[in-house]
């Protein structure tokens, strides 16, 4: 784990720079924003201390806080998804391997089981930040097109910088 | 106690979960229900200085149109000085002006850092406490209106925009002189428009005409424009109209602000504190 430690405070450090310098500027039809700088937490090795990894969401979720003029939204967001990992980590991947370290990146599952495993967290993400950035719910419709929109285009950019960045361990 | 701290440990982890939760929906409701900057915001020393470094690059891509807006300010005030008028009557030495006293000082602000396409928008400026800027105090642009500042830190400001759904500000209809608020009607995330609510059915709209700013606020001069009527209908049931205008300011190209100074304020807010609270 320690020897693994620079290559995720770089992961960590790049995304963060993504995110509050270009897609916090990038909009989909005007309101979508995509918050990949998620991928920071979906990619922490499966035996990561599960108290770590709830203050490493809580620092990240500031971070973006402070970029970006939210109060304590992204923080609020990210706790909840860093505490619903270990699930979700244990229902999309096969037994033998609870008890391994693993990174949970896309090469390490088949592509629809990373689809869930990214998507249903990036959902609980994205309902956080989009519900108590309108904080009402009188517009619930429009906030809930959002929700959707977004986690569809951060789940792309998720899948894509995995894609080009990431190279595939051979076994 | 062997026996609580037992399961205090086997729940440690939900626990923490809690503390960290609570901790930053705190600062998320403060930060919303008292519409002031808490301590996380982008006016934040770090924060400030890195957009800061990002805008010095970024903010020569569209230099063209933000100096054409500049010029033409500086023409229309420039037109407004006294050495553009010509003196008529030569009889009078001018000693000392007891008809005018200076009210309102403008602080020319670089804008570091904005959003214009979230519910609630806030900008960050370059001038802070050290330059003589207080909360509460207006923001303008070169055409516009822009907001109200909402946190001050010695070298930063920031901002609370007029894109923010919390915004309320009397406007009037420069040709008829109704009165409405000017809220950002945010359903569709529209930078370029604004509702003037609650304007009398009386009133006749026409399209095309200023909206302008009151002299009610208690931070904004009256008189400076807003923006320009696109439509109007009917609200509240028939009991007034809403009238949708065009801002005159576009956002995404906002660079230079001014920072209103009212001279006069602690007097309008002594009175008010003293003689108005009920």
């Amino acid at each position: 784990m320690i020897e693994k430690l620079p290559r995720y405070v770089l992961i960590f450090v790049l995304l963060m720079v993504a995110q509050v310098l270009v897609f916090n500027h990038v909009y989909v039809s005007g309101f979508l924003n995509a918050y990949p700088y998620v991928l920071f937490l979906l990619i922490l090795p499966s035996d990561t201390n599960r108290a770590l990894l709830l203050l490493v969401a809580f620092v990240g979720g500031i971070t973006v806080d402070i970029f970006s003029d939210s109060g304590g939204v992204h923080a609020a967001a990210c706790v909840p998804l860093a505490y619903m990992r270990h699930f979700m980590l244990s229902t999309t991947t096969s037994l033998e391997s609870k008890n391994d370290s693993f990174e949970p990146n896309l090469y390490y599952f088949d592509f629809r089981r990373y689809l869930t495993y990214a998507g249903v967290l990036i959902f609980v993400h994205h309902s956080i930040v989009c519900f108590m950035e309108v904080f009402e719910f009188s517009h619930i419709f429009s906030t809930l097109l959002k929700i959707v929109g977004s986690t569809i285009f951060t789940l792309t950019f998720v899948v894509l910088i995995q894609y080009i960045f990431f190279k595939k361990k051979e076994k | 106690m062997k026996n609580l701290f037992a399961l205090l440990y086997k729940n440690h982890l939900f626990l923490l979960f809690l503390l960290l939760e609570i901790t930053a929906l705190f600062f998320a409701i403060q930060h919303n229900a008292f519409q002031r900057s808490s301590f996380i915001n982008s006016s934040h020393a770090i924060a400030g200085s890195t957009f800061e470094t990002v805008d010095n690059f970024s903010g020569y891509l569209d230099l063209r149109e933000k100096n054409a807006l500049l010029a033409d300010s500086l023409a229309k005030i420039k037109s407004q000085t006294l050495s553009a008028l010509r003196l008529l009557d030569t009889n009078f030495a001018k000693i000392n002006d007891t008809l005018y006293k200076q009210q309102y000082i403008y602080v020319s602000a670089r804008v570091i850092h904005l959003t214009t396409h979230k519910p609630n928008n806030f900008l960050t400026i370059d001038k802070g406490s050290n330059d003589g800027i207080k909360e509460n105090m207006a923001v303008v642009g070169v055409n516009g209106i822009v907001g109200i500042v909402n946190g001050v830190t010695p070298d930063y400001a920031s901002v609370m925009s007029i894109l923010h759904s919390k915004t309320e500000l009397s406007c009037k209809l420069k040709s008829t002189r109704n009165v409405g608020f000017l809220r950002w009607n945010n359903l569709n995330y529209n930078y370029r428009t604004a509702l003037l609510k609650d304007v009398p059915l009386t009133a006749k709209v026409v399209k095309g005409d200023t909206v302008v700013t009151t002299e009610y606020s208690n931070s904004f001069p009256g008189g400076i424009p807003v923006g320009k009527v696109l439509m109007a209908r009917l609200a509240d049931e028939g009991q007034s109209q809403d009238v949708t205008i065009e801002l005159f300011l576009d956002f995404n190209i906002l660079d230079h602000v001014f920072v209103v100074r009212d001279l006069m304020k602690e007097q309008k807010d002594s009175l008010q504190t003293k003689f108005q609270n009920d």
